[in-house]
Formats: structure tokens, sequence, C-alpha cells
């Protein structure tokens, strides 16, 4: 089910009602409940995959309660590798299967010696990547001794099945999201109106910006042997703000819905794109998916300490996983080895933790060396994005040249030219909102909470409508593919 | 909690109530009669036809589909005629690819007792752009359900649609001597009428050779070949002409890529189906409106071109003509 589709607009206030109105009384049958909504959220896509959480979540529960009855160090670790293979042998065989055939058949016929392997047909279940990691990091940290082993299975479910961050995350960790299964949720009007709004710019996000940039963002990368560089380079800024408004939108409704619920989940997007150095970027971009990487690959790997030459080992293996993670293809690897080359410099300068606060701070605009400082941290993003975007590596190589050619210098032209301009003054409007929400949790936290209701009600009624005004296409997130 | 429920309810009833009397204000202002199709597609054309199929009370047996080529080029009085009966409806719109008619063609059959095919087409048909349709939301809307058709309505909403499309959709009824009129006849057909008819330079030298055809349009026209032969319904593909003055100034190249494509046709309706070539006959100027589209008269003439060369090759039994 997708958030932005008139069966979620159904789902939400049945589930919401039920939750609080006929389960309200008993904490066990409102985890069963968010259960079987998130079963059903889930099986509206394809029920067959449902037995994967089933089984995913059966593993790591059983793998737990074993983890909480033995003492054996050895049997201990056994325990933790059978999680490891498990979750991310389904990972593996689901995402990665073909991948690694057709590199495999590539490499030896390279060397003159033909295999004849078919590859599978198979189907990426949505969300594999998120609810995998985050069983994994509840087997890890039950492992580490950082949390008790639950005995509750239903907590657990929900825990793991949890619709609104079940297919694009934010990836919880099991040491903040699961306590909150065992204790009585309270109704807090704030909280819900909070939620209702971060749900609505949520939309706003990703129907109204994201969509309408990937529209130009497909035309022109699909067909960009036939464009100008100056047209590659508006091609590859669509696709820019469509993957933010796409994956920042999903998370906002993510965390809005599950504020509805009585839940905290953490912030994902902490407006990356004003961010002043690459270092800044990856603390404020996918948080839940830097983070997780950062506490169970970088740091076991030794982290920023030890020698250089283990420093920069460490950078690379953890931005080429990142990488790889997104999916099973060389333009996701040579996107993170490129995020890793912007951040190295940076790194082994030990400026990589220059900028931790908000970019002007009680400012409203940014001095000349910061605007400076966002635009070139800006401008890489955009080119790294390119392989992000691509088909292929040669596909993404041939835009950069020709972004770097003699048409660089000509005037953008493209297919829809009219509609062109409309979009650009969406995202201005965009880009000020979001910047003068920038020290909240998101763009609409603070907009308009002191001013009188009618004009409060208008901005959001000016929010609903543009919804409207662009909706009905029922858009995939991007992030569904991962 | 009861605050929080009465204030999202205030807020939607506020919002609900503000919408629904601009709508009716709107709706009073340009009147019923002129309010847009429903967005089915993002076709305006596609949709409005969808409009006129809504509003038929036959059930038809004969069908054609297609572009405008079907749309303008294809007269309903000769085809009511030859057929000897008042069951069929034109169901093209512009811009239908060989991949739309087939997908159309499997909701029209799973919607209507249809046992004639008939399609008119052109090289434009088997170029790059395909149509986004929602075939649910169109079968709930021709079957009159009405839980379906809401549901689908709302999924599709999308208010620039409608916006943009309040002038236009009384625009194209009216227009009468523009290339967008969709005034209808009683089976869909639009007539471009000879007398006082716009005609745009561009348009009446426009041979379309410009865009490259795409492979998998014949792919397409295989598939609906197939789904023909394997539901026992008899397909007729009229391939429509150009006017004299444009076919007579083809370059190689363009005459080649044009007999090219008139063959892998032929090879993919070989002896299956009935398939007129009417590209060879000479087709004079003045049944034009551009280089494709008939006009009124060229229509008439056209269809009754090819029907006349199916009788001919059914009276030698042969079924494919050429």
């Amino acid at each position: 089910m997708l958030f932005n589709s008139i069966d979620f607009a159904i789902f939400l206030p049945v589930v919401f009602i039920l939750y609080w109105f006929v389960f309200n009384k008993n904490l066990k049958l409102q985890n069963l409940l968010i259960v079987v909504a998130s079963y059903i959220f889930y099986g509206w896509w394809d029920w067959r995959f449902l037995s994967l959480i089933l089984f995913s979540t059966i593993i790591d529960y059983s793998i737990g309660i074993g983890l909480s009855k033995q003492e054996n160090p050895i049997k201990r670790k056994i325990l933790l590798w059978v999680s490891i293979i498990v979750n991310l042998g389904l990972l593996g065989f689901f995402k990665y299967y073909n991948f690694f055939l057709d590199n495999f058949v590539t490499a030896f016929s390279f060397f003159g010696t033909d295999i004849n392997a078919n590859s599978l047909n198979i189907i990426l279940p949505v969300g594999i990547s998120f609810y995998t990691f985050q069983t994994l990091s509840y087997s890890i940290d039950v492992y580490k001794q950082k949390l008790e082993p639950t005995k509750n299975f239903i907590a657990f479910s929900a825990f793991v099945s949890f619709f609104p961050q079940l297919v694009a995350g934010p990836i919880e960790r099991a040491t903040n999201l699961l306590p909150q299964f065992y204790k009585k949720r309270r109704f807090e009007y704030s909280e819900a109106g909070d939620g209702m709004r971060q749900i609505l710019w949520g939309l706003f996000k990703k129907i109204v910006i994201a969509d309408n940039c990937a529209q130009y963002a497909n035309i022109i990368f699909n067909n960009s042997s036939e464009y100008s560089g100056s047209t590659l380079v508006l091609g590859a800024i669509f696709f820019t703000f469509q993957i933010y408004g796409d994956f920042s939108g999903y998370s906002d409704i993510a965390i809005g819905t599950s504020r509805l619920f009585g839940f905290k989940l953490k912030q994902n997007f902490a407006f990356p794109y004003f961010s002043r150095d690459i270092a800044e970027f990856w603390r404020r971009w996918h948080i839940s998916l830097s983070t997780w990487f950062r506490d169970y690959l970088y740091i076991p790997l030794g982290g920023s300490h030890g020698k250089t030459w283990n420093r920069i080992k460490n950078v690379f293996i953890i931005f080429l996983v990142s990488g790889f993670w997104h999916g099973a293809n060389w333009t996701f690897i040579v996107w993170g080895a490129l995020n890793a080359l912007y951040f190295l410099p940076i790194f082994l300068t030990n400026n990589n933790k220059n900028n931790l606060d908000i970019v002007a701070q009680g400012k409203y605009l940014p001095s000349i060396k910061e605007f400076l400082s966002i635009l070139l941290t800006f401008g890489l993003t955009v080119i790294a994005w390119i392989f992000f975007r691509a088909n292929n590596i040669n596909h993404a190589f041939n835009y950069i040249s020709e972004i770097f050619s003699s048409s660089l210098f000509t005037f953008p032209l493209f297919e829809k030219d009219n509609l062109v301009m409309p979009i650009f003054i969406l995202l201005f409007i965009f880009l000020i909102i979001e910047w003068l929400g920038r020290e909240s949790q998101y763009a609409i936290e603070q907009l308009g909470i002191k001013w009188k209701w009618p004009l409060r009600y208008l901005m959001y009624y000016v929010i609903i409508v543009a919804i409207f005004w662009f909706g009905g296409k029922e858009q995939q997130f991007i992030y569904f593919q991962f | 909690m009861k605050q929080f429920i009465e204030k999202i309810f205030k807020f939607l009833s506020f919002f609900v109530t503000l919408s629904s009397l601009l709508t009716l204000i709107i709706i009073g202002l340009v009147g019923v009669e002129n309010t847009p199709a429903l967005n089915f597609s993002d076709s305006y054309s596609f949709n409005e036809k969808i409009l006129f199929l809504k509003k038929q009370s036959i059930n038809p047996e004969i069908i054609s589909i297609g572009s405008s080529m079907t749309q303008n080029n294809l007269d309903s009085e000769v085809v009511l005629a030859e057929f000897q009966t008042n069951k069929y409806l034109n169901t093209a719109s512009w811009g239908m690819k060989m991949q739309d008619n087939f997908n159309f063609l499997k909701l029209l059959y799973s919607t209507y007792p249809i046992d004639k095919i008939i399609i008119v087409s052109n090289v434009v048909d088997f170029q790059k752009g395909n149509k986004r349709i929602d075939p649910d939301y169109i079968k709930y809307y021709l079957t009159k359900n009405n839980l379906g058709t809401t549901y689908s309505f709302l999924k599709n909403f999308n208010l620039s649609y409608y916006s943009e499309n309040l002038k236009y959709a009384k625009y194209v009824r009216n227009c009468q001597n523009d290339y967008e009129y969709l005034g209808y006849d009683k089976s869909g057909m639009v007539k471009f009428k000879n007398e006082g008819f716009n005609i745009k330079d561009q348009r009446w030298i426009d041979n379309h050779f410009d865009k490259k055809i795409t492979e998998i349009e014949y792919v397409y026209l295989d598939s609906i070949s197939k789904f023909c032969s394997e539901n026992n319904l008899k397909l007729y593909f009229f391939q429509s002409p150009y006017r004299e003055g444009l076919y007579s100034e083809f370059s190689t190249n363009e005459m080649n890529i044009y007999n090219n494509h008139i063959n892998r046709i032929d090879i993919i309706l070989n002896d299956k189906h009935y398939f007129v070539d009417s590209s060879k006959a000479i087709w004079n100027d003045s049944l034009f409106v551009d280089g494709i589209h008939f006009n009124d008269v060229g229509a008439e003439l056209f269809t009754n071109y090819c029907f006349d060369k199916i009788k001919e090759a059914q009276t030698n039994n042969n079924i494919y003509i050429k």
C-alpha cells in the first residue's frame, strides 16, 4: 500500500479508530492490531512475501531467546552468526543473486571460459533491505547485551513489521522502538496534531516536489544522448530534488503516522541540502542507515582509530557497502566510492566534525562563506546522484562527459519546455520553506503555529490544494526498490 | 482525543464544504454540458471518447480502435451500411499507439460482445509516445459500477487536470474547423468538414518521418493479431494513405522506411486477417485536411475503397488484399 494512495487514506483512519477506541484498554490487543494492520499493509502489495517477514521475525525472536539462555561465548557467537547469515542470506538471494551471477559469468568469459549460468527471475520483496537490517540490529544488540531479549512475540512482531516504517524506513533500532511496544500508549493531542502536520508536509514533498521533478528527470535521463550539457545539468538537479522529496517525504509520513499511534521514531533527514561539507551531508541524509552502518560496521572495523591506511580502508568499506545496499548495480557502488572520495580529504585532515551545528542558526541568511560551502557541497552531491540515477556506468560517464562539454554553455531546452518554469517556482518556494524551518524536525513544524486559526487553516488548505493539483498519479517511492 | 477528532472533523468539513461550493459555482458558470470528461488517462481525447461510450445505449458487436487515423478517416455511415448493423462504435482517440490499442482492446472485449475489430493506421501509430491509462477505472465507469468509479475517481483525482480542461472541453466539442474538434457522430467518428476548415501549413506538409518507428509497436500489433485469432474476432486492418502531393515527394529514404513499414504489417497479419493497403492508390490533395487526415469526403471515399477491396478479395476467395 502506498502512502500517497486512496487505499491508505481509508486504511489509516480505520486502524486509528480501532486502535484508540476499540482496543485501547488492552496493550496486547493494540499490539496485535498493529501486527495485523501491518501485514495487511504489506500484503496489499504482495501477500506471498509476508512469509519472509514472518520467517525473519521467528528467527530473530528465537535467537534472542536463545541468547538470553546461553552463556557459552562460542555458542552465543554461533547464534549471532545464524541471525546474520539468515538475514543477509535472504537479502543476498532476493537482491543480489543475479548481480553476482552475471558478474561471475562476465569475469570468467574475460579469461576465455564460458559458463552457462541461468539467471533467475527473482522479484525483489519490497522493504527487505529495511526490515532485515532492523531485525539484525536486534540480534546484535542482544548479543552485545545492550538490550534485554524480548519474550513478548506479539510486541516483537509489531516491532519488525510496524507498518509506517516497514517498507522504506526509518530503520529503527530495537533499543528505541521495541520498548515502546511494552508500554501503554497515551493519546497526546499535541503529538497527534504535529503528526498530522508532518504527514501533510511529507505528502507535499512526495506528490508536489518529487513527482513533478521525476517527470523531467525521467525524460532527460532516459534520452540523455539527445540533450545538451546544460539540459543534463537540469536533469541531474531535478533528480536531486526528486530523490530528496521522495525519500524524506516518505520518512515524514512514516514518522507522522507513528506519532498518531503514540510512537516516536527518529529523525531520518535533517535538511541535508543545506550542508556545508560532505561529512555534514552524511550526518543529515538517511540518518537511520548512516548510523546503522556506523554502529554495526564502521566501529567494529576499528572506526577512525588506527593507522591512516586502516582509517581510509574503513571509510571506503562503509561507503561502498552503503552504495551496494541501495541496489545490485555497479552504479550504486561507484556512487558510494565517489562519496568516499569526497569525504576522505575532510576526514584525513580532521575536519569532518567542523559543522556539527545548524547552518546560520538563529539568522535569516547564511554568511557568504557558508553559502559558498553549501553550494559546493550541493554541486558535489548532484554529480554523485548522476551515478545513482544512471542505468549503468557507461550511461553515467557519458552523461557527465556531455555536461563538461561546450554544450554546457547553451540554453537548456527539452520537450514540455513551457511547464518547466512553474516547477522552478515551486522548487524556489520549497527551498525557502525548508530553509526557514531548518532548525525544526521538519520544515513546517513551527510554521504558523502562533497564527490565528483561519490563517493557519488557510496555509494547510493551500498545501492540500497543491497536493490535489498535482496528485492522482500514485507514483511509487524510489526507495521501495531498495 | 475528543478534541483532536473534533478539530480534524471541523477542518475537513470546512474544506469539503468550501470545495463543494466552489465546484458547484464553477459548474454553474460553465454549464453541466461543458464539464470535462473524467481523467481515465493522460490524453483528453481518450477521456472524451470514454465519456461518449458511456452515453451509448447500444452493446456494440463491431468496434474500431486506433488513433485519429481511425477516428477521422473511418466513415461510420459506410461501416454501418457494409455490415448492415447499428451495433458499431468508433472507440478511437488521438495518438493511440499499437500498445495502447492492444491494452484497450482487451478491456473492450471484456466489456462488450465484440466480434469484429477495425483498425485504420499509419506510421504515426508505430512511433514513440504511449498513454497512461487506468483500465479498472474505465471498466467500472462503462459497466456503471458506482462504487468502483468513485474509488477510481478519488484515486486519480487531479485538480490541475479539471482546471486546465474546463475551457478546453467546451472548445473541442465546438471547434468544427480545427484539428482538435471532438464532436462525434452517432458512432463516435469525428468528421472534418471540407468547407472552411482551418488548414495549418505545418500540418499540411508534415509526413511524420521526423520521429522513429519503434520496434515494440510491431510486437503489439502481433499481439492484437493473436488476440483476435484466439478469441475468434475478425480483424480488419486498413493502411491509411498520404495525400498525393506529399506521397509523391517522399525521399528515397522515406519511401524505404514506408515500404518497410507496410511489409512488416504484411508479415504480421499474413493470411490471418483482412489487410487493405491503400497507400499505392492515388489520393487527391483535395480529400485531406493535412498530410494524413481525410476530410469528410475523403473519409467516405477511403472507407468505401477499403470495403470494396475486401469484397473483391472475397470474390476471389482470398482474405488478404494488397
